[in-house]
């Protein structure tokens, strides 16, 4: 690559159409919601975990970054920052808002006299019930918020001091973070996703969704570096070792992905019982639109077992693939396409009344609306975020002097 | 002396030379490979970025065997499932059929990781040439400070373009402490 004339990446200027298009589109699905419209709740309630669920990933690698201070992290450090900055904690929580006040469109637990008159949710009253449920889901945005801040405030006063005592502090503090991130984060998608099917549980649904987050978040980070490769602050830093680096790690978190869901089928299949099958059932090829035997949710979970495990799998081992960022921009952008349809799967059907509509009915179009909507509102802030710190962190040298010496 | 000419190159090594900074071995070695050099060896007391691309050095066999290794697993994970759920010991397990692929995941994918992590470690020692009790280089002067604060490249006359004089002199254009003929 020459090193003569490389422009600046500036995602800053990305943030006012992207606000002004989410602000919008958020506005008409919230008009459609609170119109009566019942079935737009699930298709918002889908749109926010799918961003959500990237930046609880990018949360946690940024405290896993903390933690071990890796080389393949610090290359996207700041994209991971902006992408779970407090900000985003604040935005996603007001996008959350009208769950939050209304949680019965879709929970039913939040409806009392159902929750007493059903046996099952009699028992788990003591967790399923409102208030519980919201003081539970805002504190959990709060804390993380706050944690986000710290370790975003600390890296930034290194940035113009340079005191490494700062990043000693931050690894001590990220040990014990990363496990209070794994309990929170675990609580978080109980309460939101898990309990959109209150008689169904899964123990392993905390570390899936931690690790299916994980891999879109990175994957998105990776797109972004991969596709900005010419542009400063990512040319002075990318050499082949470097993104064959986060190209294991993206292989690393796709094998975790099928090892955790495989793991949870593989219980529920082997235990056999009605009550924890019920989640496949309802995912499985016997639920279909009357008389559209072929539109059914089988489909998508053979796309997924194909798409989004063995595909990227298989092009991971090879070196090529993660040595040429080409190649990795065009791996990681089919894993972020693979989370859609994850995340589609996982919410929708949960959704009441959707898991017989099939996974192609008229309803997808307002789906994608509203992830369009959360996600232009999403990128805005992360737009803004990257704005308010160099895009690479002026503190830590080493990936320059790696490249440096590479050469 | 009739024999001078085949005795050299017969009873010749390698030509080594030592550096004493990783960047003279790093300049020495980049311009040996673009000399056309293919059998040589760096040796230092550390690891050195880029220093394995410098000599040329390709490790492509290990990851294919590796691959190999963990195909090889798999199948004899699921087969042997089979056989023992179809035909030595067939048993009713809550009404599932014998053959339930899923039952079958864990051991089929135990097994490629067993296969897999044994093919990576053993042909890597094989691929080495490990266990080697006696080798040449340890014959060059010097050779202990290797571990030390020394670096060295050996040009081996096994290559095609060897020639003691002019490796010699090649070798003494990157400013070496010394320069050695080292018995085989």
């Amino acid at each position: 690559m020459e090193e003569t004339q490389q422009k600046t990446l500036n995602l800053g200027k990305l943030a006012p159409g992207a606000g002004v298009l989410g602000l919008v589109g958020t506005l008409a699905c919230w008009g459609m919601m609170f119109s009566g419209n019942d079935k737009m709740w699930g298709s918002f309630m889908f749109g926010w975990y799918f961003w959500m669920s990237i930046t609880i990933g990018m949360f946690g690698i940024t405290i896993l970054h903390h933690a071990v201070r890796g080389q393949w992290s610090l290359a996207i450090l700041r994209l991971l920052e902006a992408g779970s900055g407090w900000k985003t904690f604040v935005i996603m929580g007001v996008l959350l808002s009208p769950v939050i006040l209304q949680p019965i469109h879709l929970y039913e637990w939040a409806d009392r006299a159902f929750t007493m008159a059903d046996p099952v949710l009699r028992r788990k009253e003591w967790f399923l019930n409102q208030p519980g449920w919201t003081i539970r889901v805002i504190a959990v945005l709060v804390l993380f918020a706050a944690l986000s801040a710290f370790f975003r405030h600390s890296t930034v006063r290194q940035d113009k001091n340079l005191n490494f005592k700062l990043e000693a502090g931050r690894s001590s503090w990220a040990g014990v973070s990363l496990v209070f991130f794994f309990l929170a984060s675990t609580l978080f998608v109980t309460d939101l996703v898990m309990s959109m099917e209150p008689h169904w549980s899964s123990t392993m649904y905390g570390p899936w969704q931690i690790i299916a987050g994980g891999g879109a978040a990175l994957a998105f980070c990776l797109l972004l570096q991969c596709t900005e490769a010419g542009k400063k602050p990512f040319s002075d830093i990318l050499r082949p070792q470097l993104t064959r680096d986060q190209g294991n790690m993206m292989f690393a978190l796709t094998m975790f992905w099928g090892y955790t869901t495989i793991s949870q089928f593989l219980i529920i299949w082997n235990g056999n019982i009605p009550e924890t099958t019920a989640y496949f059932a309802k995912r499985s090829s016997a639920m279909y639109p009357q008389g559209m035997e072929g539109n059914h949710w089988g489909i998508l979970g053979l796309l997924l077992i194909i798409g989004r495990f063995f595909i990227p799998f298989f092009l991971l081992i090879a070196p090529r693939s993660k040595t040429k960022v080409m190649n990795l921009a065009k791996i990681t952008g089919w894993i972020l396409v693979m989370h859609f349809f994850d995340m589609y799967m996982l919410v929708i059907p949960a959704v009441h009344g959707r898991a017989e509509m099939g996974p192609l009915s008229g309803q997808i179009f307002f789906d994608i609306l509203a992830c369009f909507s959360v996600g232009c509102l999403w990128l805005a802030t992360f737009a803004h975020q990257t704005k308010q710190a160099p895009l690479f962190p002026v503190y830590d040298t080493r990936l320059q002097e790696a490249k440096a010496h590479a050469h | 002396m009739s024999h001078a000419v085949a005795e050299e190159t017969s009873t010749v090594y390698a030509i080594v030379a030592e550096f004493d900074t990783p960047e003279k071995l790093m300049s020495a070695a980049e311009s040996a490979r673009k000399a056309g050099f293919k059998k040589m060896d760096a040796y230092s007391p550390f690891p050195i970025h880029g220093l394995s691309e410098a000599i040329g050095f390709k490790d492509v066999k290990v990851p294919f065997l590796c691959f190999a290794g963990g195909l090889t697993g798999a199948l004899f994970g699921y087969t042997l499932q089979y056989y023992v759920h179809v035909f030595d010991y067939p048993m009713n397990v809550g009404g599932k059929p014998l053959v339930s692929l899923p039952s079958m995941i864990p051991v089929t994918y135990e097994a490629t990781i067993l296969f897999a992590g044994l093919t990576a470690f053993f042909s890597m020692i094989a691929l080495n040439r490990l266990p080697q009790p006696y080798h040449s280089i340890f014959n060059t002067p010097g050779f202990e400070r290797a571990t030390q604060d020394r670096f060295f490249l050996a040009i081996e006359a096994a290559d095609a373009h060897f020639d003691a004089e002019k490796v010699k002199r090649f070798l003494q254009d990157h400013e070496p402490i010394r320069v050695s003929e080292v018995e085989p």
